[in-house]
């Protein structure tokens, strides 16, 4: 038995070491090499080369939600992007020539993700098509600047409006917030008291900022702004907060609709019942089947900068084209109000390529210059535009409507006002500087 | 009656040198020969992408050799291993960022603070037996969410903050080392780490304090009655696995450069359940295979989720055709791995591997009686 | 003083919720010693199977309420015949980690069928509310006290009173004596299960009740019933309902109080509270509020 005990031992390590050598020879295959496999750019064509374009073909990665609570809120935002671009496809693409290729990554709203999302995507991107979500913009605006990109974010964050990196397609939330408020306080008369609610941490404290920015420039009373935690499923404590401040108008950023359906059905339930002021954003038109649907429709306005879904009085031929795009690509996303946000963002992509199709240079540097050479950020209807030129000198909308929540209007909401004025002190907020 | 016991001067029992002792040390320096080539190696042949990957399957596998100490070894079934893994980020990163400090200086800090959280953790932890420790852990996790989400001036809140901190000590910069790019140098630095942390891990299995914590986890009474300071163990065994975990955080802050509370959430927990029971939970080796098996597999999945057979099984967005979303994908794959390997192979890869020894010794033995028995039968 | 009488019926309606869940989980982990946490996995699949059996196929809504709650039982019996089983039984460790991998199994299951948004339950409460004393109590959450309180009586009599339930006791108690009495610990282990099944899909549904719709958030619920079941000792199942709403009431008062007496601690501190709870009482009292010391053996 001795000569068995010996070769034992001698194979004692092996099988160990078989299993290592399995598992990263899978490794090993799984990844490819391929360091030093890189093409080097070549000149062909009218077009030069760059990363994001090979001649033929733009790439533009989207880093957006797919997963978990918040894909729903990023969903119809997408759809809106995707139908844009496989309409422009069918036309032949940028300038008629080049096709979008969309890359679709999910975050999982998750900034580490977003990391490795973002690792994966941006030496082969000539813009990032959209990076959906405040923590995830936050998370990679640094490098996205690093790395000289442009990128258009969904979160409408202060800091974003002046960002050389960062293309803001709609209102930030300071903008309807404040405008809202002051409408509210208009159709109110007299002195109502005013309250703010945010998703608790960042939003809490936006919202804190514009409405003290606000009472300041309007001279409003400002009682409390009340910060809800994204886990809490019973919102009385919440609604008991707004209560015994005795607010008459209550202005709210919150991340979703979960948040706001929730608040504002407890509130019906607790007979509470002020004006709601919301940044449209959030009002989903699954709250149609909600039950305290009568109480929001009573109760709730949103403030946007984006024509409804159909409104073809309004939106003119872009409406029709967007209409169009939603019915042939993507049917069964119901039309909201993001689909139009979206649909509008690759709008001005689309300009912002063409143009630089036109100048011969669709580098990244070529985009920022040719972007900075914008006076307008116009999307045809479909939404206010934008003041543009130089990061430092771009203006947010300063027109907004309100919309009210509707039974069986496509998106659940229509506009009972149009092109009202932003007011003054609101256009001149104190956007911070990049 | 002749003496049974003979004693160790006799030539019959006294061990002889055998080739096998010889073989031992060839064996050694052929497995350190090849752990330098994979080290070194690696960094050249694959793309700065696949090294970046790599370099988080390191800093998974740092974390999961903490749990090897406390769960593979003492047999303490804890979950809460992100929060210190999230004490370490975020302390490096605040530190770092904010107060310009050196990171030789908070990796001797974190590790330290890692280290006293994890004993006070353990003092607690001393009191409670199996499930209410589990729940516990479960607790650290929800108030290590409260804390990083609150602490805003530190954390940065729900949205995050940098943790671009310098990785220089004297003149070299580790995100720079000569001639490699930044993915090329953390890539070499946290597999360094894993290999002296596992090494380490490795010589305790071998000492007294391995067998201890052993003892502990087979039988804790037993252990107690034949002399081990049971208490002592564990809260050692707490503190090891904390440090061990604060200095992954700190790895982890320098390769994403950005953390936020949810990289320290419940999920986490669960993928590094899955990565010591997909490796194997008691052996260093282990932790190592399962985070490159585990992680590995699912960034894998997500950066190849365009092409085949992903693209037609996965939905990418509402409205693509697919079986699965993507996000569901990754928590359906983690789930299964756990249920098949826990049904199939409980001890993980490296279980597989002893199996496998056996098996190929068995075949051994009975190629030999067969050939015995021939001989038997001609001769 | 409507507030704190608002609170404490906030309160109630939360902890109710959680001391469903946690009867769940107590009910196997008494009998089997297993952490059950695909415990959450029947919450959740509980949830779904009410909303697929009375909004979509148009079943009124006790009847699919019902029907959940025995297509879970069944489930539950699968998972514990096909998976649990082959586990060693004194392997209580694998088994926690095997639940766990049931529990992320079936969320993402069940997003792929149902898809990942939050959809009306279709239950026939709405937000209608009753008021009594100037406080308004939901409608849902009335019928959640009653029907946690008819579960736990049911447990409490079909543990006492029949023999199935003499059986899982003795099992519980000590299952090598039960054994050698010939009691089969695997039909004891089936019918808890089951029980846990059944009770799980009745508190999935019940939470999913009023605007909050049905989601995979669910899951995580499960998690944060854990406490309760720790809080009122890991074998009682009458300590799980006192944990539960404890744990409600805190967290709620907590929220109530947290903006007047210590803003700084935020908003998210009352989410923390039920632990912190958990901790303090652990400390005094190892075995929970009405658990027994565990006597070991050799």
């Amino acid at each position: 038995m001795k000569s068995v005990t010996r070769s034992g031992k001698r194979r004692q390590g092996r099988p160990v070491a078989v299993t290592t050598g399995l598992v990263l020879a899978l490794t090993l295959a799984a990844c490819g090499g391929g360091r030093g496999n890189e093409e080097a750019a070549a000149e062909s064509g009218s077009l030069a080369e760059v990363p994001g374009f090979d001649g033929e073909t733009f790439t533009v990665p989207m880093l957006t939600v797919t997963s978990g609570p918040v894909a729903a809120a990023a969903a119809p935002n997408l759809a809106g992007m995707q139908a844009y671009i496989e309409q422009l496809n069918a036309a032949g693409g940028i300038a008629g020539k080049y096709p979008i290729d969309l890359v679709v990554r999910d975050t999982e709203y998750n900034a580490g993700k977003a990391a490795q999302a973002y690792d994966s995507v941006k030496d082969d991107a000539v813009l990032l098509g959209n990076v959906f979500g405040t923590p995830i913009v936050q998370s990679l605006k640094d490098r996205i600047e690093a790395d000289q990109l442009l990128a258009l974010p969904t979160s409408f964050a202060a800091d974003y409006v002046h960002h050389p990196a960062l293309m803001m397609t709609d209102a930030p939330y300071e903008t309807h917030l404040l405008a809202g408020v002051d409408y509210a306080i208009g159709q109110a008369g007299g002195d109502p008291t005013v309250c703010g609610v945010g998703g608790e941490g960042a939003l809490q404290e936006t919202v804190t900022q514009a409405l003290d920015y606000g009472s300041k420039e309007a001279g409003y009373t400002v009682a409390t702004v009340v910060g809800i935690p994204p886990t809490a499923t019973d919102f009385t404590p919440y609604v008991q907060q707004l209560q015994s401040a005795d607010c008459d108008v209550v202005g709210i950023v919150a991340v979703g609709e979960p948040t706001v359906a929730g608040l504002l059905a407890k509130a019906s339930q607790l007979a509470y019942a002020p004006q709601w002021v919301g940044t449209s954003a959030q009002f989903v038109a699954s709250m149609q089947d909600s039950p305290a649907f009568d109480y929001i429709a009573e109760n709730y306005i949103g403030i946007g900068a984006t024509t409804t879904y159909g409104d073809v009085e309004n939106g003119g031929e872009a409406m029709e084209k967007l209409v169009a795009a939603h019915d042939e690509f993507s049917p069964d996303v119901p039309p909201a109000y993001q689909f139009v946000g979206g649909y509008a963002a690759m709008m001005a992509v689309d300009k912002l390529l063409t143009a630089a199709v036109e100048n011969g240079d669709v580098s990244r540097a070529g985009l920022r210059e040719t972007l900075a050479s914008f006076e307008e950020l116009d999307f045809e209807g479909l939404a206010y535009p934008w003041t543009w030129g130089e990061p430092g000198d771009r203006v947010p909308p300063s027109k907004y409507l309100v919309l009210k929540p509707t039974k069986g209007a496509p998106g659940g909401q229509t506009d009972v006002e149009r092109d009202l004025d932003v007011p003054d002190y609101v256009v001149d907020y104190p956007f911070p500087e990049a | 009656m002749a003496t049974v016991v003979r004693s160790d001067t006799d030539p019959a029992v006294r061990p002889r040198p055998t080739p096998a002792r010889r073989s031992g040390v060839v064996r050694r320096v052929l497995a350190a020969a090849v752990v330098l080539v994979l080290l070194l190696g690696t960094p050249l042949y694959f793309v700065d992408s696949t090294l970046a990957t790599l370099a988080y399957c390191a800093v998974f596998a740092l974390g999961a050799l903490g749990l090897t100490i406390l769960t593979g070894y003492a047999g303490q079934l804890s979950i809460a291993q992100p929060f210190f893994i999230g004490v370490g980020a975020y302390l490096s990163a605040y530190l770092g960022v904010e107060s310009g400090w050196n990171v030789l200086a908070l990796t001797v800090l974190v590790v330290v603070a890692g280290g006293v959280l994890g004993a006070l953790a353990g003092l607690v932890a001393v009191r409670l037996s199996g499930i209410e420790l589990a729940i516990v852990s479960i607790a650290l996790i929800a108030f290590g969410d409260y804390l990083f989400n609150q602490w805003k001036s530190v954390t940065g809140g729900e949205n995050g903050r940098s943790a671009a901190f310098s990785l220089e000590i004297g003149g070299l910069d580790l995100a720079a080392l000569p001639g490699m790019t930044r993915s090329q140098s953390l890539f070499v630095v946290c597999w360094t780490a894993v290999l002296l942390v596992a090494l380490v891990a490795r010589a305790i299995r071998r000492q007294r304090a391995g067998r201890a914590m052993m003892a502990i986890r087979e039988h804790e009474r037993a252990a107690e009655v034949i002399g081990i300071d049971v208490r002592a163990y564990k809260i050692g065994a707490f503190a090891l696995a904390s440090a061990i975990g604060a200095l992954a955080g700190l790895l982890y802050a320098a390769l994403q450069q950005y953390i936020t509370p949810l990289d320290f959430d419940l999920n986490t927990a669960v993928l590094f359940l899955a990565i010591v029971v997909v490796g194997g939970v008691d052996r260093p080796l282990g932790a190592v295979l399962g985070a490159l098996l585990v992680y590995g597999a699912v960034q894998w999945v997500s950066s190849h989720v365009d092409s085949w057979p992903f693209d037609a099984l996965l939905s990418s967005f509402q409205g693509d055709a697919g079986l699965m979303p993507i996000g569901s994908f990754l928590t359906f794959f983690t789930g299964l791995l756990l249920i098949v390997v826990l049904l199939w192979e409980p001890q993980g890869l490296v279980g597989l591997g002893a199996r496998a020894k056996r098996r190929i010794a068995s075949w051994d033995v009975a190629a030999r009686l067969r050939r015995d028995h021939r001989d038997e039968e001609t001769s | 003083m409507t507030d704190v009488l608002q609170t404490l019926v906030s309160g109630v309606a939360v902890g109710g919720a959680y001391a469903i869940v946690a009867l769940g989980f107590v009910i196997v982990f008494s009998a089997t010693g297993i952490l059950n946490l695909a415990q959450g996995a029947f919450v959740l699949v509980g949830a779904y199977l009410t909303l697929q059996l009375g909004a979509r196929w148009g079943l009124p809504f006790g009847v699919a309420l019902l029907g959940s709650m025995v297509l879970c039982a069944v489930l539950a019996v699968l998972v514990e015949r096909l998976l649990l089983r082959r586990l060693s039984p004194r392997d209580h460790g694998a088994a926690v980690l095997l639940t766990i991998g049931v529990l992320f199994v079936s969320e993402a299951v069940v997003e792929s069928i149902w898809g990942v948004e939050a959809q009306r339950l279709g239950d026939p409460w709405g937000l209608d509310t009753v008021t009594v004393l100037d406080v308004a109590v939901a409608e849902s959450d009335l019928w959640t006290c009653l029907i946690c309180g008819v579960l736990i009586v049911a447990t409490f009599l079909g543990l006492q009173r029949t023999r199935a339930g003499l059986a899982v006791r003795a099992t519980a108690s000590d299952q090598e004596a039960a054994i050698a009495q010939g009691i089969d610990p695997r039909m004891v282990m089936t019918m808890t299960f089951a029980a846990a099944g059944a009770v799980a899909a009745a508190a999935g549904t019940l939470l999913s009740t009023g605007s909050i719709g049905v989601s995979s958030a669910l899951a995580a619920t499960a998690f944060s019933a854990l406490p309760a079941m720790v809080l009122g000792g890991t074998t009682s199942p009458g300590g799980a309902v006192v944990g539960g709403l404890l744990m409600g009431l805190v967290q709620q008062f907590t929220a109530l109080l947290v903006p007047d007496v210590a803003p700084g601690l935020g908003a998210r501190f009352a989410g923390v509270t039920p632990y912190l709870v958990l901790l303090l009482v652990l400390l005094i009292r190892p075995q929970g509020l009405f658990g027994r010391r565990a006597v070991a053996r050799f």
